[in-house]
């Protein structure tokens, strides 16, 4: 018995997408372009699986703030933030955040990731109860694991099945602290946020809202779904991540619950790791900058989401109703997915392709991601080579889709 | 059709009844409803027959 039997059935597979010579699990870029653009090898690659969704990555403040600050303070911290890894600037950022969300607290993490095992690890103790959305993040699972609480899921975006969790635990002693996210990022759907509110107050529970995919994206300010959804006193709890629309590394939590700072000596994601280099710390504070002044860039991702949304839907593909920056075709099956994905690679489009369990319902999806720095061309011929490549699989009609200035008006 | 299968406390339930995670989760959920309780994760974790789930569903209910 060797120490990776266990892994058997995995290993298998990952060989047969290695033995393709397209394993959409090991692509790696040779050079980075632009937001959009990458080599793989001597080959243009146009991006349209990135979260790159203001496209900041080559902001060239942000990139000049990150430089700046390794000159400054160095290239890494060498510790926590609970030893000799807090600088004044990691401060500031915190700051920043809880100004830009009005809230009165804020805490930096080393990635979104980490601030959902950091909240929600220490939010919950051994009483309480952990209520999620089924189809929340591997993060959240795993935050709630981290801890001691007791962790039942509901079925996903259902205010109703939440109501008949929380009645059955209405008796139980203990905090209920429920858990959502803003988009879901496998599908691009969002949260019924109202309704839950409706069913977090008649119960008197906790609201935690994990904002990855939304921030920059949602609200009228951008700060993602429960702005857009004018709930955000009822939200106790913002989680959210620098990795995407701010085009870095890092994760946060914002609040007003008085006692915030406690967490800062009770959270281990927060207390047992480095905190964030000087420069990314840097070019996420000149990134979120960018995001609350610069309005247009958010006016422009959903422009390019609509136009990305409607080519797609025109064609006859499976995609969701709502026209968010993830736009993912369901695929008959893993094996379409696979060469579907690899075809699009092949003629030098790069997507995603999303699995179960990673998927909600078992899903085989192909996943895009729209970004505010893609252009009309960009995103045109995206949608040529989703159309030539649907085709030549058998997975759309042939009917010539009308030109894309026609649907996008026709809306 | 597939052809019916003969349950038993000692069926597995995810090889027994040929279902994957996906599935299995799904499956729970319609038991939780059907018996108006919510099995904890790690409960669910636990779970590998229909008898280990007519235990947990029981404890849940206080039933003994
Ligand atoms: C909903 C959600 N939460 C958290 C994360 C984790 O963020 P990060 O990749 O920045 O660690 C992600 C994405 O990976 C996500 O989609």
């Amino acid at each position: 018995m060797a120490l990776f039997d266990k892994y058997a059935a995995l290993i298998g597979q990952f060989a047969s997408l290695e033995a393709t010579g397209y394993n959409p699990f090991n692509v790696s870029f040779d050079t980075v372009l632009s937001p959009t653009e990458a080599m793989i090898g001597a080959r243009r690659i146009l991006l349209f699986g990135t979260n790159n969704y203001l496209g900041l990555t080559y902001d060239r403040a942000v990139i000049e703030a990150a430089a700046e600050a390794t000159q400054r303070l160095g290239a890494g911290t060498t510790g926590s933030r609970v030893a000799n890894g807090s600088y004044g600037t990691h401060r500031q950022l915190e700051r920043h955040l809880a100004d830009f969300y009005g809230r009165k607290h804020g805490m930096v993490f080393s990635t979104g990731y980490q601030a959902n095992l950091g909240i929600l690890s220490a939010l919950a103790g051994k009483d309480d109860h952990l209520i999620l959305d089924a189809d929340s993040h591997a993060s959240i699972y795993d935050g709630s694991r981290l801890g001691h609480a007791q962790v039942t899921r509901f079925r996903h975006n259902d205010p109703a099945d939440l109501d008949n969790r929380l009645r059955r635990l209405a008796d139980t002693p203990g905090d209920k602290i429920i858990v959502v996210e803003g988009i879901y990022s496998m599908l691009g759907d969002t949260a019924p946020l109202r309704e839950f509110v409706e069913v977090k107050r008649k119960w008197g529970a906790y609201l935690v809202i994990d904002e990855a995919h939304s921030l920059g994206v949602l609200g009228r300010t951008g700060r993602g779904l429960a702005e857009a959804a004018g709930v955000e006193a009822d939200v106790d709890f913002v989680v959210g991540t620098f990795s995407k629309s701010l085009g870095g590394i890092g994760g946060f939590c914002v609040s007003d619950m008085d006692g915030f700072d406690i967490l800062r000596v009770a959270s281990r994601p927060y207390m047992f790791t480095a905190s964030l280099p000087p420069s990314v710390v840097a070019a996420v504070t000149e990134a979120l900058n960018q995001l609350r002044h610069r309005p247009a860039l958010r006016q422009q991702l959903l422009d390019n989401a609509r136009r990305f949304h409607a080519g797609l839907a025109d064609l006859g593909f499976n995609i969701g109703p709502e026209a968010s920056p993830v736009v993912s075709a369901i695929m008959p099956d893993p094996a379409t997915a696979f060469t579907f994905w690899s075809k699009l690679l092949e003629a030098g489009l790069y997507t995603n392709v999303s699995l179960p369990p990673a998927t909600p319902k078992g899903l085989a999806l192909l996943r895009s991601s729209v970004s505010a720095a893609h252009s009309r061309s960009q995103i045109d011929h995206a949608v040529q080579l989703f159309a030539e490549t649907g085709r030549a699989m058998g997975l759309i009609g042939d009917q010539a889709a009308a030109p894309p200035e026609m649907r996008v008006a026709a809306q | 059709m597939p052809s019916p299968i003969e349950l038993s406390e000692d069926t597995n339930i995810t090889e027994g009844l040929g279902l994957d995670s996906v599935a299995v989760m799904d499956f729970v959920m319609e038991i939780e409803d059907a018996l108006d309780i919510s099995i904890p994760l790690d409960r669910i974790a636990e779970v590998k027959t229909i008898g280990d789930l007519i235990a947990t569903a029981h404890d849940l209910k206080g039933v003994a």
